[in-house]
């Protein structure tokens, strides 16, 4: 073979080969692509990234459950609006506390303390491969080998008014239920604490989060199992590192696709969402330990 | 979601499975290429509502590239390229002997410009084309080229005198 000509006569043939049957079908992009559009709607990440936000009126809840107890809900405003069955109650984890609960009430919602950190810095996102990898091995050691996929997003710097960040979003198939779990990593700006503090009623809930402190500052946080407004059973858990690296992992199922019912790991039934509380707070350890 | 999930569902049916041709092309393996295909569908599902029309294919390809080579940069140690060609009896059909050495070859080939020889002569896209969807410059697509089928020229000659050995 002489000329390019011919060679690029060949290379054309490559993809004539014989292929296998498809493994994918409509029906599964389909179910992945409207877990990824109830995601992006539903989401909520931490708003303590540069913003100020008005105290809400009804002044200022403050709870902070006695150490050594279970956490308690902090008290669920009645809602007219409530249409899915409460979640239990969170198991208390070893070694973590619950949070300070400072929190404001408005439209049947709870608020956290709003925070004006300033605008995170501009820095880059570790490295996506070993943030693959620590995220998809902490889940293999929860949940063995019931991981679909995995789909990274990865903005690793900042690109004119859009600063950097990543998702790792891996689809779970546990006993038949269509589940996910999902690593958001991103900035925030100001003191760990009160960042922390600033995202203790995360999706509006009204129960106290759990917290952890490592030894070099890092704040760790899981919050109850919940609903997002699509009703989606979820639990997220945060990690606020000093430096203002971000990371918040959520579990959620979406067998259901917005139906209502029971559907947490907490009832009993490990194959609803597919992380139990103690290993949702697992995971966020060993992602805590990511570094750019 | 415009037209529903029926549009989505008729641009599935005709595209799928010539992407995921172009993703076997470049990545060698047809086990990637239906997992690269798949998310490159999941991804474009996802924002169907905001795609255009007359720009749906151009979007489907760039999807599917950038994939593809975020898949090498996370996963180098995933294909697995051969010294020699796997042991398989050569196939009498001359064609396909030359096919098989092509394939091997072209695997041979780094990543991006692997990329750029898959988009310029199997799926038959201008040097403009190419460039769109690769984010870079029409000068940068024509070295891409020059370079990438210096390379397979070369391997490919390795490959087939290989082959031709067994």
């Amino acid at each position: 073979m002489t000329t390019d000509d011919e060679l690029r006569d060949v290379l054309r043939t490559v993809a004539d080969e014989p292929a296998p049957p498809a493994k994918t079908t409509l029906q599964r992009v389909v179910q992945r692509g409207r877990r990824r559009v109830l995601l992006q709607r539903g989401a909520t990440v931490a708003a303590v990234i540069g913003v100020v936000a008005a105290i809400g009126v009804g002044g200022v809840l403050l709870r902070s459950a006695t150490a050594g107890q279970d956490v308690q809900p902090a008290g669920r405003l009645p809602s007219n609006e409530q249409s899915a069955p409460a979640p239990p109650p969170m198991p208390r984890l070893p070694g973590w506390r619950p949070a300070p609960f400072a929190v404001t009430h408005e439209d049947g919602r709870c608020r956290g303390v709003p925070y004006d950190g300033g605008t995170a810095a501009d820095l880059h996102l570790p490295d996506v491969d070993t943030a693959e990898h620590r995220f998809v091995d902490a889940l293999h050691r929860q949940i063995g080998t019931e991981i679909r996929s995995v789909d990274p997003i990865w903005q690793a710097e900042s690109r004119p008014g859009v600063p950097p960040r990543g998702t790792i979003e891996v689809d779970t198939d546990i006993d038949g239920r269509q589940g996910f779990v999902q690593l958001i990593v991103e900035h925030f700006g100001g003191a760990v604490e009160k960042a922390a503090d600033a995202d203790v009623a995360m999706d509006g809930n009204c129960d106290a989060p759990q917290r952890k402190k490592l030894g070099d500052g890092t704040v760790l946080q899981v919050y109850p199992p919940t609903y997002n407004k699509y009703d989606i059973p979820l639990q997220h858990a945060a990690v606020y590192q000093p430096g203002g690296l971000y990371l918040l992992v959520t579990a959620g199922d979406i067998s259901g696709q917005g139906e209502k019912g029971p559907s947490f790991a907490d009832a009993g039934d490990r194959s609803r969402v597919p992380l139990d509380t103690a290993a949702l707070a697992e995971v966020a350890e060993a992602v805590a330990t990511l570094r750019r | 979601m415009r037209g529903g999930d029926q549009e989505f569902a008729e641009f599935f049916s005709a595209r799928f499975e010539g992407a995921r041709r172009i993703a076997y092309a470049m990545c060698g393996s047809w086990a990637d290429a239906d997992e690269i295909a798949q998310t490159a569908f999941v991804r474009m599902y996802a924002r169907w509502a905001k795609i255009r029309l007359d720009t749906v294919d151009a979007y489907l390809r760039t999807v599917l590239t950038r994939l593809f080579l975020d898949t090498k940069r996370r996963s180098r140690n995933r294909e697995h390229v051969v010294a020699e060609l796997p042991e398989r009896p050569v196939p009498p059909d001359h064609s396909s002997h030359e096919r098989l050495a092509m394939r091997a070859a072209l695997l041979r080939v780094p990543p991006g410009q692997r990329a750029v020889l898959v988009l310029r002569f199997i799926a038959d896209l201008s040097v403009e084309q190419v460039a769109d969807t690769l984010g870079c410059s029409p000068g940068t697509v024509k070295s891409q080229t020059v370079r990438g089928l210096a390379t397979l020229r070369e391997a490919y000659r390795r490959d087939e005198n290989l082959a031709r050995k067994a």
